[in-house]
């Protein structure tokens, strides 16, 4: 033991000479809060089960936010993968060494060992915290990796911070050549240079001179340069196999959850029971998919094999947990019971909407799995870990992408649900009784639906009233209003019905014989974007949160007494990412009413269009704004 | 405040009380659900409530251990009552224990738990067994074993019941016991023996009646014939507990929160000599000067800060050395801010190598290099808002955590903490605003007042003028930013990457900022200032007949922060506040004024806070001039003005709707 230690030191005093330090240009700094200067990923598939991958970063530290950015340096590890070596050393600007990392520097930490899950994944991080460095200064990693299973490559994705410029980042991949593997280049200047010599094949990748990426606010998913690996042979645990196409991916899926759907009797009994004598098959479906909820909640157990594989269907018919995988596969197997055929199907989930720009290149980067049950009439898809999604919805988590629907014959990507500007749509309509003495009575109902219902729902599912009074109190435009009533109910299916009737002691402003007050009370559209684009990169609204349709509709009764003196003008606005709408007329004397319709498509837009999104939320916040104003008659 | 607390949180000091003796406390068994508790789904405590805490029970008492030595050891039984999927999570139990490399660890005992619900009326239940518990190795010595209970659903009742020895060598003192959870409380009851060596305080602070069920002396078997003897015991309980829940500008959680926490004060093992803790001020006063870990890392001269001493040493004048020395020093350091306590590691050399430390340790050394430098400086010991306050009432030392340096000159000493970049000198971040300090002294310490040394302030002054031509409005802006904004401002300033845009960009969303100026950045003692031009252009101003306009640019209070109709704890600030606003507006030519919104102000009574707003005309020079003023004096209110200080927003909020009308002539 000794011997290795002393060993290991000379071996690292060996190794330490000063870096270069690459002279870094004016261009590169400009909103940079750190350089990569140097950054190497090389990743070696040794054997069908082993692969290692050695990274090296050199990174100038800037200012605060980078040295946030950059100052610790993880490595995860489980059952599988092991961190061999992980090591930190900071110099100045001259390259002469300041610190290096001690066994003191290094942390190892379990992954949220508090959530809901169990799980053999830990991280150990380097930091050099411990001493102040002033800025700038430059930090050095080295981290060796080595993996026994070998059915993941993790992607090359080298702009992995905001606020950061790259000098040069490489990309290295070796393979025997009986071995291989396969990759996909994305938004590279340049294509790879592939090498063979003595039966090994090496590909290499680079980056050079990248400028710091302000914001991701508006930033498409896969724009950013990425090479994506994926093996050929595959190793995990006993498991040996192949993958070279969708249908592989899910083969293995299949091969590896064989034999997991066997359900206890008596669970088979209360599903028998549960169906009865129902012959429709939604209905059915229905009826499992509320029995699965009622019975299980979301916990994951995942050591070893866990990650990949499903806990039996019968553990989680005994105790009522299970992960995604484990309770897609319950239900699948409740399905089954039921006599409706569904699948599993692998997903990316989360609300940002996975890239397009790897749909022909099969790779398992799912995190996620839903199940999916194809009917005559429509393809239903079931979300397996929640306890209160309405039957069918998937919404911002899962819906808007692709999924890897998983069958015996043929696993191919399908299309989840949509959910565009029809789906999700909000109409309200607010009546609003002005006194004279400027206080104001407002009653109305809005309906939620599709996407839009996700955060009404939740609240509508809290008991806590409290906590849905302050919801709806932040959304309404008016002070210090006192609710007479208000209820959130969420209407079976995807929809969210609030009503409400509340008071404002302020329901607009006096000015000597003047009353002014805005008609839209209630909401409010996304506040103007004053962010300056670059317009070098696709222009992206988020269709989770963008596409949508608001219609409002609002009467307002005013006080006898008044005259209308000044109406909001009407305004049209018609871009290419939809139009706004708001009118007001006189419908009858001292009842006016207000009406406007926002429709959105989110989704990809040229980057030079960024401006023209300013210029419309700009439009939209002003016209939202506009005030009426009413003179008293005496 | 600390009247404050006094009047809601009583104290107990235990030790001194006799009692006869009675029978070993037990509580209810394991196993006692029925399906009539099942089937009770609203409560009365709280019918809203996700989950419903029925029954919460603790027990505490000693034991001996060969090798191991004195062990605290408590009972814990809960039954959870889950009403709704938010509450599902109760289903997870994650007890963390201690286990230090080289001596006894915590041991986690006889672990049961159930899940029970209802099955076509009739009652069945799930046993834990050892497939639904897991356990993590966390950091350092820490372990954690995580509970899953099956068949968690929306509607079920979950029990558990375990028992955690700590021998005294890992923790000196049993764990805080809370009456009051996230979740209401049905019964809440918790016991304690101590035997007769030991000396406990112990504290109970929180809003709600705690019930001193027994209190009396005991026989106490520990399972050594020597520490075996008459011992006291106190049993605790409180009923139909409302769930705690946080409110807008309150100090601290901790002070609120219904709860009994203990201190060590004095052992008297029959082997050893007995060992008094701190009991008295004066105690905690020497024991602080007396330690490696305090009074010699910080008062004892030093040789490693010659260097820096040097630097200073030439000034004569006292305050400009301390200037000097605050400059240079302030914001130097990096913060490693993961401690609990005023103890500090002694490696005072190290931190001025590496200039990293906890803030503990870099206030700590900039003593030194003070009192090195021949000025009257001492530490200040106090409690973070997030620690909870200092009842001066009590002596524990335990209840501080933070370190600051008192230097006398002149008059008014001053209070320094030189953790933070943008803090002018005397000023005390935020979090260091609590009330109460003490000072650490040779020949015997005191208590000093916390009180902010500065408001929340900013003075902001415009002229505009109208354009009806165009359509547009330019003028120019001068804003001061001062005291805590100033703090504030300067942070952002530096947290955003040196950029001083996003500032206003936040508040002024439409408007063209220009030729923007900005003073005094680097010099905390200065005010911070920012000068530039505006523009903005708007359809309605586009030559109507009528101009509709409001003079307070967007800078007006839109909505009232107090949203509750009621409230329970004391409204905290922090800091005094003042907000002067001033527009001087050019009168549109061809235009002239058909009405203004009416000079008024609004104030509380005793006067502390008021709003202002007040309108002239300037007949010769043709402009209008706006000018509001709103202050608040106090940093703490009591919940009784809660009403008022809703009040004076909600006027301060429609006065700044108001609008100024120009007439076409």
């Amino acid at each position: 033991m000794r011997k290795w230690i002393i060993f290991l030191l000379v071996a690292i005093q060996v190794k330490a000479q000063k870096p270069d330090i690459p002279t870094v240009s004016e261009d590169l700094l400009k909103g940079a809060n750190a350089v990569i200067l140097k950054e190497q990923t090389a990743i070696t598939v040794e054997k069908a089960n082993k692969v290692s991958v050695r990274k090296y970063r050199l990174v100038a530290i800037l200012n605060k936010q980078g040295e946030a950015a950059f100052d610790t340096y993880t490595a995860y590890y489980d059952a599988f993968r092991k961190v061999r070596k992980l090591e930190a050393a900071a110099y100045n600007t001259r390259g002469e060494l300041l610190l290096k990392s001690r066994n003191s520097d290094i942390r190892d930490v379990a992954v949220n060992p508090f959530d809901y899950s169990a799980t053999d994944i830990r991280v150990k991080t380097v930091s050099l915290d411990r001493k102040h460095l002033g800025f700038p200064y430059i930090l050095e990693f080295i981290s060796e990796e080595e993996s026994s299973e070998t059915f993941f490559y993790e992607d090359w994705t080298p702009v992995s911070s905001l606020q950061t410029a790259i000098v040069e980042s490489t990309f290295q991949i070796k393979s025997p050549v009986a071995i291989g593997y396969r990759a996909r280049t994305i938004h590279l200047p340049r294509p790879s240079v592939a090498t063979v010599e003595g039966g090994w094949k090496t590909e290499t990748w680079k980056l050079e001179n990248f400028n710091a990426i302000s914001s991701e606010r508006f930033l498409a998913p896969g724009s950013l340069p990425r090479v994506a690996v994926a093996p050929l042979h595959f190793q995990i645990d006993k498991y040996t196999g192949t993958v070279s196409s969708w249908k592989d991916i899910g083969d293995f899926y299949l091969r590896l959850n064989r034999g997991r759907d066997v359900l206890p009797e008596a669970t088979r009994e209360k599903i028998r029971e549960v169906i009865g004598g129902e012959t429709d098959t939604l209905e059915r479906a229905k009826r499992v998919y509320r029995f699965m909820q009622g019975h299980t909640r979301y916990f994951n157990i995942s050591f070893r094999l866990g990650g990949w594989q499903s806990l039996p269907a019968s553990v989680v018919a005994e105790k009522g947990y299970g992960d995604c995988k484990a309770l897609t596969n319950y239900t699948l197997a409740l399905l089954k019971e039921a006599g409706v055929s569904a699948y599993p199907a692998l997903v990316n989930a989360g609300g940002r909407i996975p890239a397009t720009e790897t749909d022909d290149f099969p790779q398992n980067t799912f995190n996620h799995i839903i199940a999916c049950i194809p009917t005559a009439r429509d393809t239903v898809w079931l979300e397996c870990t929640s306890q209160t999604f309405p039957f069918g919805y998937l919404g911002s988590f899962t819906g808007n992408r692709k999924a890897l629907l998983i069958t015996e014959e043929t696993s191919r990507l399908v299309n989840t649900r949509s959910y565009g500007p029809e789906e999700n749509t909000l109409v309200s309509r607010v009546e609003i009784n002005l006194e004279k003495d400027g206080s104001a009575e407002v009653q109305y109902r809005s309906v939620y639906r599709g996407i839009r219902q996700e955060e009404a729902a939740s609240l509508a599912g809290t008991k806590d009233k409290e906590k849905q009074k302050r919801w709806l109190t932040a959304k309404v435009r008016l002070s210090d209003i006192v609710w007479d009533e208000f209820l959130l109910e969420t209407k079976g299916g995807e929809e969210v019905s609030e009503t409400g009737r509340f008071k404002a002691p302020v329901g607009g402003s006096f000015s000597g014989e003047r009353f002014f007050f805005q008609p839209y009370v209630l909401s409010s559209f996304f506040p103007e974007d004053t962010e300056k684009g670059t317009g070098d990169r696709e222009f992206y609204l988020d269709p989770n949160l963008y596409s949508f349709t608001e219609a409002d509709t609002v009467t307002v009764n005013i006080p006898a007494g008044f005259v209308l003196e000044n109406k909001p003008r009407d305004v049209y606005l018609e871009t290419r990412f939809g139009s706004y709408t708001s009118q007001v007329e006189e419908i009858q004397p001292g009842m006016w009413r207000y009406i406007r319709r926002v429709v959105i498509d989110g989704g990809r837009y040229p980057g030079e269009t960024r401006q023209e999104w300013s210029d419309f939320t700009r439009a939209v916040n002003r016209a939202d704004r506009q005030r009426t104003v009413l003179r008293k008659t005496l | 405040m600390t009247q404050f607390l006094l009047k809601c949180g009583g104290v107990v000091l235990a030790l001194l009380l006799k009692f006869p003796l009675s029978a070993q406390e037990q509580g209810i068994r394991f196993g006692m659900v029925t399906a009539g508790d099942l089937a009770q789904k609203v409560y009365e405590v709280d019918p809203a409530a996700e989950a419903v805490i029925l029954y919460d029970y603790g027990y505490t008492y000693f034991s001996y251990q060969e090798n191991t030595g004195i062990v605290i050891n408590t009972d814990y039984h809960v039954k959870v009552r889950v009403l709704s999927e938010n509450a599902t999570d109760l289903g997870i139990v994650n007890i963390i224990y201690r286990q230090p490399q080289y001596k006894s660890g915590e041991t986690i005992a006889d672990f049961r738990g159930r899940t029970y619900r209802l099955e076509g009326g009739h009652m069945r239940f799930s046993e834990v067994t050892s497939k639904d518990i897991f356990e993590t190795k966390l950091e350092d010595s820490f372990y954690n074993r995580k509970v899953t209970f099956p068949n968690v659903t929306t509607d079920c009742i979950i029990e558990y019941a375990y028992t955690v020895s700590t021998p005294m060598t890992v923790r000196d003192k049993p764990r805080s016991w809370y009456f009051q959870t996230p979740y209401p409380v049905l019964y809440s009851e918790y016991s304690i023996g101590f035997p007769h060596f030991l000396g406990y305080h112990m504290l109970m602070t929180g809003y709600l009646p705690i019930e001193t069920k027994k209190s009396e002396k005991r026989n106490m078997n520990l399972g050594h014939s020597q520490l075996d003897g008459m011992g006291s015991f106190f049993r605790y309980a409180l009923e139909n507990v409302p769930a705690f829940t946080d409110e807008p500008y309150i100090s601290a959680r901790d002070n609120f929160i219904s709860k009994i926490s203990f201190e060590l004060i004095e052992a008297r093992l029959p082997w050893g000599n007995p060992r008094e803790y701190s009991t008295t001020w004066n105690a905690i006063n020497s024991t602080l000067i007396n330690s490696e870990y305090f009074g010699r890392a910080i008062l004892r001269r030093t040789g490693f800060l010659k260097e820096e001493v040097s630097r200073f040493k030439g000034i004569s004048d006292p305050k400009e050395r301390l200037k000097a020395a605050y400059k240079a020093w302030c914001g130097s350091f990096k913060i490693n801010d993961k401690q609990g306590s005023v103890f500090i590691q002694n490696e005072q050399k190290k931190v001025l190598d590496n200039k990293a430390g906890t803030p503990n340790q870099v206030n700590g050394l900039f003593i030194s290099l003070l009192r090195e430098l021949d000025l009257k400086a001492t530490p200040v010991i106090l409690s973070r808002r997030s620690n909870g306050s200092i009842n001066r009432e009590f002596p524990l030392l335990d209840s501080f955590d933070y370190i600051i340096a008192k230097v006398e000159i002149g008059e008014e000493p001053y209070l320094i903490d030189i953790t933070d970049k943008a803090m002018p000198m005397g000023i005390l971040p935020f979090e260091c605003l609590n009330m109460t300090g003490f000072e650490v002294k040779p020949g015997g310490g005191a208590f000093i007042d916390i009180i902010p040394r500065a408001k929340y302030w900013e003075t902001m002054s415009f002229t505009s003028e109208i354009d009806p031509a165009k359509g547009s409005v330019k003028g120019r802006a001068e804003r001061n930013y001062l005291g805590y904004r100033g703090v504030e401002v300067r942070r952002n300033y530096y947290t955003q990457g040196g950029d001083f845009l996003p500032e206003f960009r936040k508040k002024l969303g439409g408007f063209t900022i220009e030729d923007l100026e900005v003073r005094n950045l680097e010099d905390n003692e200065m005010p911070l200032s920012a000068q530039y031009t505006f523009s903005y252009s708007d359809e309605e101003l586009d030559d109507p007949d009528f101009i509709y306009f409001n003079p307070m640019l967007g800078e007006q209070l839109k909505k009232n922060p107090f949203t509750l109709e009621e409230r329970l704890f004391p409204v905290d600030f922090g800091w005094p506040y003042e907000d002067i606003f001033s527009h001087t507006i050019k009168i549109p030519k061809g235009y002239e004024v058909e009405s203004l919104p009416k000079s008024e102000a609004y104030a509380l009574s005793d006067n502390s806070a008021r709003y202002t707003y007040q309108v002239t005309e300037n007949k010769e020079a043709g402009t209008l001039t706006v000018v509001t003023r709103s202050y608040i004096r106090k940093p703490v209110y009591y919940a009784d003005a809660y009403h008022d200080l809703k009040e004076l927003f909600s006027y301060e909020v429609r006065k700044g709707n108001e609008q100024i009308v120009f007439r076409k002539k």
